[in-house]
């Protein structure tokens, strides 16, 4: 039950925050390198897109990085509250990032940011969990033969 | 090999450190369990139980040395086979691979980058408002140089090291060999592209800078 695949959990918060920087930044450069090619006159078109993505992409990976480093934060803190691990830790950790990341702009503000993205997390939760189980149904336990009770084969 | 937080490893036989307190860590409730008396040794045992099996018998210098109960969270070190069979891999610092690399490389490079940037904004804030200001004045001005410096450095800090394990790891694949040269090629091209609007000169100027850097972490961490 418990989650072996990734690092113990102080340590994972930097390894959470470095691969959702890494995602920004790579999915930014390829979004802005794009857009800025578009948006730009030709002749004007590659010096656009460099420009574009020296500007934005690095935005986007701070973002994406603070926000998986502030959800991952969040889920080791209840994981330590809780003392289990179960799929509520991830949503309850997405509802209090969106809710954290919102709170500048106002209460409701944040409570709206707060609700998406615990359903968001809910909704990867559930495909994660629905996954996980048709993986499994290969290798489920049979019931051997059974006569009266006992098991025909020893 | 020593993590930050905990012991060191490389020995054969480590177990786990036996309970021996009598209480468990997690309670199990699930309904499977039909025992309904509470789960923990009562502390003092009957006359007919060996006395092995009091709690006040436990010793732990006695114990199994290899037991490893003077180590710290043996939790967070890394299984052998899952370390990288590259030769020349097994370095100072604990990794399973590239995407390890990747990740806590610029996690912590952006968090340092952040720090040094948060210190210089703090410094800079301070510097640029009136010595006769309110507080709250202060704060503000503070507030914008940190907000402006930190992630700034933050972000190009995590990009260089982006870009330096993206090689780092293309270099290990395409040479089937993980050594100093490796780092230093790795670093000298990120040292360039980062310059590369700039011209020749700051482009050759970066790579060297960049190179020079990375072959003395290389060698700091002794990855040869």
């Amino acid at each position: 039950m418990a989650d072996h695949t990734r690092d113990p959990c102080p340590i994972v918060i930097i390894n959470d925050f470095g691969g959702a920087f890494s995602m920004g930044v790579i999915g930014g450069t390829i979004w802005h390198g794009i857009k800025g090619f578009r948006n730009s006159p030709s002749g004007e078109r590659r010096s656009g897109a460099i420009a574009a993505i020296r500007s934005r992409a690095p935005v986007v990976g701070g973002n994406f990085g603070s926000w998986g480093g502030v959800f991952s934060i969040f889920d080791c803190a209840i994981k330590g509250i809780r003392r289990k691990e179960d799929p509520f830790n991830p949503i309850l950790a997405g509802f209090c990032t969106g809710g954290a990341l919102a709170m500048r702009g106002g209460f409701k503000h944040a409570r709206n940011s707060a609700i998406t993205c615990g359903c968001l997390l809910a909704v990867f939760e559930g495909v994660g969990i629905a996954m996980s189980s048709y993986m499994s149904r290969a290798s489920k336990p049979q019931l051997p033969d059974m006569e009266g009770g006992v098991p025909l084969a020893a | 090999m020593v993590w930050p937080f905990g012991g060191s490893k490389r020995d054969t036989g480590s177990l786990p450190a036996p309970v021996t307190s009598n209480e468990p860590l997690v309670v199990d409730r699930a309904p499977t369990t039909s025992d309904s008396t509470a789960p923990s040794e009562s502390k003092s045992p009957s006359p007919e139980l060996p006395t092995f099996l009091s709690a006040d018998s436990f010793d732990v210098s006695k114990l199994h040395p290899l037991a490893g109960l003077d180590k710290g969270l043996e939790a967070l070190d890394l299984e052998d086979d899952a370390l990288s069979d590259l030769p020349g891999s097994k370095g100072f610092l604990p990794s399973r691979g590239w995407s390890d690399d990747l990740c806590y490389g610029s996690g912590t490079m952006y968090m340092g980058g952040l720090a040094l940037g948060g210190a210089y904004g703090l410094a800079e804030g301070l510097r640029q408002s009136p010595t006769s200001a309110p507080a709250k004045l202060k704060l503000n001005s503070v507030l914008n140089a940190v907000t402006r410096r930190g992630p700034f450095l933050g972000n190009s800090a995590g990009i260089l090291a982006i870009s330096y394990n993206v090689f780092n790891g293309l270099f290990d694949v395409y040479r089937s060999y993980h050594d100093a040269y490796n780092s230093i090629g790795a670093g000298f091209i990120t040292g360039i592209l980062y310059r590369s609007t700039k011209g020749i000169k700051p482009m050759a100027i970066s790579g060297a800078l960049m190179g020079t850097a990375a072959g003395v972490w290389s060698y700091l961490t002794s990855a040869i």
